[in-house]
């Protein structure tokens, strides 16, 4: 599903180089829930950022659901990001000037889908976080963790094929992050694909497979079983 | 997909009512000062009679009598100096015209009153070549005749604008038929008279034949200088008093040239005749030479028109840094789009969208400003009056300019955020 | 104050402060060169007529009826127009004339000296000597001022003598350029010179030290041309004069279009509206520019509040006070003027020559520039204040907030 391979990401500011990735490699398989741990300044949002497509990188090969994203230009790599990878932020991202509605339906519009199929997603998609009661509300009127439960559902609406979510329970107290968290678990039981950064060590614990990034270098590691669905994986440094 | 982009673009307007008001105003302003400009501008310098502008020529020639170093006049001639000139081939091409004024008024009307008008008094030909309109009957065809031609306006005063055909007028107590009646004539400018200020006056009330009018003693109130003394109109026939305009229709370069040698030709035998003793001086022109060489353009209005385009400069820029603080405020939507997949090129599309929708709006406005600043100009140029008119080319160009200037105006701007960063600004 | 602190913060917004810049120095451009044409349409108006013109009062009438062609008819009833104006109240004399003066053309005749060789070149202007035929009242109508000689009377009356025969009364540039030693008793080709009077401004569009005109006696009845009636009236009853002028003519003979009745101060006005009309639409389109410059300041001003407000309450939570901030907002617009009006010179001088070429305009003088530069100042202080004070009433405890 999303491979990278020796990836570097270096930023140049006047004399200074630095490299927030080194050498990275990872290869997440279909239907994984991996975290993404590591203190700050790690790289953890630098790697973010490139899995997203939101960055580039100097560096190395990186494939996501077989398509390699080198060479590509700004609208194809929008197209791949638009129809491919579900956003969950910490601070949920969602327009407060847009109904619930709308929010979800923002991205979808890019995609060409006909009106009625969108309001399909939409609504199908509102139900599974639970919110669909509330679809004419606006963000400001729900609690964050329902705020974060439609970042979710706009996320899922477009069927993507990996998750990727930057700290998402980081603004929610432990009640709402449990529910978050348990949400997130259904997901993946139901084959979705994600990788999520979090510092919470908790947090990575419930998850089956860890990637621990220090330095901008990955070290890879299980801390519980693997799952049995998945080769073992080999750790790379 | 365009459909989003509007509805989009009126959520914003509406996020942003005090900016995008004041965009669509400061445009609106500009466009609509320099369309008002412009307008007049355009109606000056326009070509009045296009399909014939080419073919038809002021008679320009120097026949002073006396050696002297006056300005040489060259735009008035003799009667003398006309019919030599009006012979042979060019006896129906050419013809003689001067401006005079009359009371005239319905021979057959009980009341007395005596309306002023003005009188263009002219060879038979002139109103077909300078293709006059008419809505009833048609031009006098003889230079002596006692038929006249009756112009829309005063049509309308006299007979209520009924077909007064076969009427008899009174023109200064001595009664005239009417053979025609003109159609409404705004020939801006009146090319075949640009002096004394008529050029944008309006056509004549009433249209004579040239002789018959010398013969009722019509007076030129245009510009005349004598070398002799006269009592009569019917005088200047043979004597040295300059008033009358020439003009000829010349088709193709071979007659132009001849027309040219018999002008030189006349100067020539004056000269020998001893009664042309300075420089010989024989032009003609077309009549967008014509008028360019008689500074038809007010030249205050050519000046006013740098000024509106420096104006509208500044508009434009206030417009944009406006606009470059309105999506500088929706940093974090453009970031949000951009992380959710919509590339570059969509958000370009997205704010030319708004762009064109708020120049659609500000052209609106800028019209009815230019309506405003039309009549201000009058009010401060009263002899703009009649220049100061929009047709639909000047209101389309108008509306056309503030959408393009709106345009101008967010391009730097959606551009600039386009390529917001996208991680800080999520980040918040 | 920190120029260079003030120039990073110029630079961080690089699009918006350039263009404010140049709005700035266009503006200025435009101001400068309104307030010279304004300037210069005053000075046109102000420029002495030797005229009474508060006191002079104009009616043009046209004969209507076919017996004005009767040169004696007309006569009769000139006369008695004549007699029943002069008999108003408030007037002071009347005279009928076929021109009035402060106009550009007009009747005009060549005058040299009687024994002027045939070949000789005449001095250009002496071909266009304005002609003034009126009654000997028309020196009390103008109130013309005797330099030499003597005025006209009804004895210098023209009836069938040649041009050179008549009595004529000239004006002083005339008589200097064509007798330089003394005029009185000279012989020209329009006549024998008997008076010279002071000039007035008859053509304000030739040099006003060559204001050529002369008078003989013998009203012009010539049903084809419009008559003037000039007369000079007190002040204070002018008012009422003009209103019963009017009537006063058609109680004569009703067979008059009376075109129209005005003061000699409105024709003056008048005259020049044209200039002072251009003058107005430039100082319009000035105001108008100097509002959008002052929106400009304002939204240019407004960029710490929306998007510098944490690095202002840093700054405060260091120690600036709430006056240093209001300063520092103020200055910024400051410096964007001063490079405004530094290349707003370029522009002055530019646009001057631009508009040269179109219509005549004096160069600004410096004390304008100056004070156009202070309005410029000014204008864009006001409207930076409100932003500047807004931004410098942000608290420093923003320094310290992480949402």
């Amino acid at each position: 599903m999303l491979n990278m391979n020796n990836v570097s990401r270096i930023y140049e500011t006047g004399t200074v180089r630095t490299h927030a990735l080194r050498n990275f490699s990872l290869d997440v398989q279909e239907g994984e829930f991996v975290a993404v741990t590591g203190p700050s300044g790690s790289g953890k949002s630098t790697f973010l950022n490139i899995a997203g497509l939101l960055d580039s990188f100097q560096q190395g090969q990186y494939t996501l659901d077989g398509v390699n994203i080198q060479g590509l230009g700004d609208n194809a790599l929008s197209s791949l990001r638009n129809e491919k990878i579900g956003f969950i932020f910490q601070n949920y991202n969602l327009i407060p000037d847009f109904s619930l509605y709308d929010n979800i339906d923002m991205p979808l519009r890019y995609r060409g889908f006909s009106a009625k199929d969108r309001k399909y997603r939409i609504e199908k998609s509102l139900e599974r976080v639970g919110l669909i009661a509330r679809k004419d509300y606006y963000p400001k009127q729900l609690s964050g963790g329902q705020q974060q439960r439609v970042a979710i559902a706009r996320a899922l609406a477009g069927e993507p094929k990996i998750l990727l979510a930057d700290e998402p329970t980081g603004n929610l107290d432990s009640l709402m992050a449990s529910q978050v968290m348990t949400l997130l678990e259904e997901l993946n039981s139901e084959g979705a694909t994600i990788i999520m950064v979090t510092h919470d060590p908790d947090q990575a614990r419930a998850v089956k497979r860890n990637v621990q990034i220090i330095d901008g270098e990955v070290s890879d590691f299980s801390i519980y079983a693997p799952s049995q669905n998945l080769a073992p994986v080999e750790a790379s440094a | 997909m365009f459909q989003y982009y509007l509805q989009l673009s009126i959520k914003n307007l509406k996020r942003f009512p005090t900016l995008y008001g004041l965009v669509t105003l400061t445009l609106a302003i500009g466009v609509g000062v320099f369309t008002a400009n412009l307008a007049i501008l355009n109606t000056m310098a326009s070509d009045p009679i296009p399909e014939k502008s080419a073919q038809l020529f002021h008679i320009s020639i120097n026949t002073w009598p006396v050696e002297t170093n006056r300005d040489p006049i060259t735009d008035i001639m003799r009667y003398s100096d006309g019919m030599a000139l009006k012979q042979g081939e060019f006896a129906d091409s050419m013809v003689l015209h001067y401006r005079s004024h009359a009371y005239i008024r319905d021979a057959e009307s009980n009341s007395l009153t005596r309306f002023s008008s003005a009188v263009r008094a002219s060879s038979h030909q002139f109103l077909t070549m300078v293709n006059a309109p008419f809505k009833y009957g048609s031009s006098y065809t003889d230079d002596h005749s006692r038929n006249v031609v009756l112009g829309a306006q005063m049509n309308q005063t006299l007979f209520a604008g009924e077909n007064s055909v076969g009427k008899t007028l009174e023109v200064n107590g001595e009664l005239f038929t009417i053979v025609g009646v003109l159609d409404e004539w705004p020939l801006r400018p009146m090319f075949y008279h640009v002096h004394e200020g008529l050029e944008f006056r309006g056509t004549e009330d009433l249209f004579i034949p040239i002789e018959t009018a010398l013969d009722s003693d019509l007076a030129a109130s245009v510009r005349t200088v004598s070398t002799d003394n006269f009592d009569t109109m019917a005088e200047t026939r043979d004597r040295g008093v300059y008033y009358l305009q020439g003009w000829v229709e010349l088709t193709n370069e071979a007659q132009k040239q001849r027309f040219i040698s018999a002008m030189q030709g006349h100067s020539h035998s004056l000269k020998e005749a001893g009664q042309f003793p300075n420089e010989i001086i024989t032009q003609l022109h077309d009549v967008n030479e014509w008028l360019a060489h008689n500074e038809v353009v007010d030249n205050r209005v050519a000046a006013f028109a740098i000024a509106t385009s420096l104006f509208l400069v500044v508009c434009i820029f206030n417009a944009s840094s406006l606009l470059l603080a309105r999506y500088s405020a929706t940093n974090f939507d453009t970031a949000l789009k951009r992380a959710l997949g919509v590339s570059k090129q969509q958000l370009l599309m997205q704010g030319i969208v708004e762009g064109a929708f708020t120049g659609v709006i500000s052209g609106l406005i800028s019209l009815l400003l230019a309506y405003v600043f039309l009549h201000i100009s009058v009010m401060l140029l009263p002899n703009l009056e009649y220049v100061a008119v929009m047709g639909m080319d000047m209101l389309i160009l108008g509306f056309l300019l503030a959408l393009i200037t709106t345009l101008l105006s967010s391009l730097y701007p959606v551009v600039r955020s386009r390529t917001v960063a996208i991680s800080t600004e999520l980040k918040g | 104050m920190n120029i260079k602190a003030l120039l990073k913060s110029l630079l961080l917004r690089r699009f918006t402060s350039s263009l404010l810049v140049l709005q700035l120095a266009l503006t200025l451009g435009l101001i400068v060169n309104s307030v010279v044409l304004a300037l210069d349409a005053r000075e046109k108006l102000l420029q002495p007529t030797g005229l009474p013109l508060e006191k002079l009062l104009v009616l043009e009438s046209w004969p209507t009826s076919g017996a004005y062609k009767d040169s004696d008819y007309y006569r009769s009833i000139l006369d008695e127009d004549l007699l029943k104006l002069s008999q108003l109240d408030g007037v002071n004399a009347v005279s009928p004339q076929i021109q009035v003066p402060i106009q550009n053309g007009g009747w005009n005749m060549n005058m040299e000296d009687i024994d002027t060789p045939p070949d000789a070149e005449l001095e250009r202007l002496l071909n266009y000597v304005a002609v003034y035929y009126s009654t000997p009242d028309i020196f009390n109508t103008f109130e013309l001022e005797l330099v030499d000689g003597r005025k006209l009377t009804w004895d210098d009356e023209i009836t069938d003598q040649t041009g050179s025969e008549r009595n004529i009364v000239i004006s002083e540039s005339l008589a200097n350029t064509l007798y330089p030693d003394g005029a009185v008793g000279r012989i020209t080709n329009r006549g024998r010179v008997v008076g010279v009077v002071k000039d007035f401004i008859n053509n304000p569009f030739l040099d006003p030290k060559k204001q050529f005109f002369f008078f003989a006696i013998g009203p012009v009845t010539n049903s084809s041309f419009t008559q003037y009636y000039v007369l000079n009236v007190d002040p204070a009853k002018m008012d009422a004069v003009r209103h019963a002028a009017k009537d006063t003519i058609l109680g004569v003979q009703a067979e008059r279009d009376i075109s129209s009745v005005y003061t000699f101060a409105e024709h003056h006005t008048e005259f020049f509206e044209q200039d002072t009309g251009l003058a107005g639409l430039f100082a319009m389109l000035c105001m108008l520019m100097l509002v959008i410059s002052a929106i400009s300041s304002f939204a240019h001003a407004q960029f710490h509040i929306t998007r510098q407000k944490k690095l202002i309450g840093i700054r405060r939570a260091l120690g600036a006070k709430k006056r240093d901030v209001l300063l520092y907002v103020l200055s910024e617009n400051w410096l964007v003027t001063l490079l405004g009006a530094v290349i707003g010179m370029g522009f002055i001088v530019g646009f001057n020559m631009l508009l040269g070429e179109q219509i005549d305009i004096s160069q600004p003088s410096i004390a304008l520039v100056a004070l156009s530069v202070f309005i410029v100042f000014a204008s864009g202080t006001i409207a930076t204040w409100f932003p500047a004070w807004r931004t410098s009433m942000i608290p420093p405890v923003i320094a310290t907030r992480t949402v």
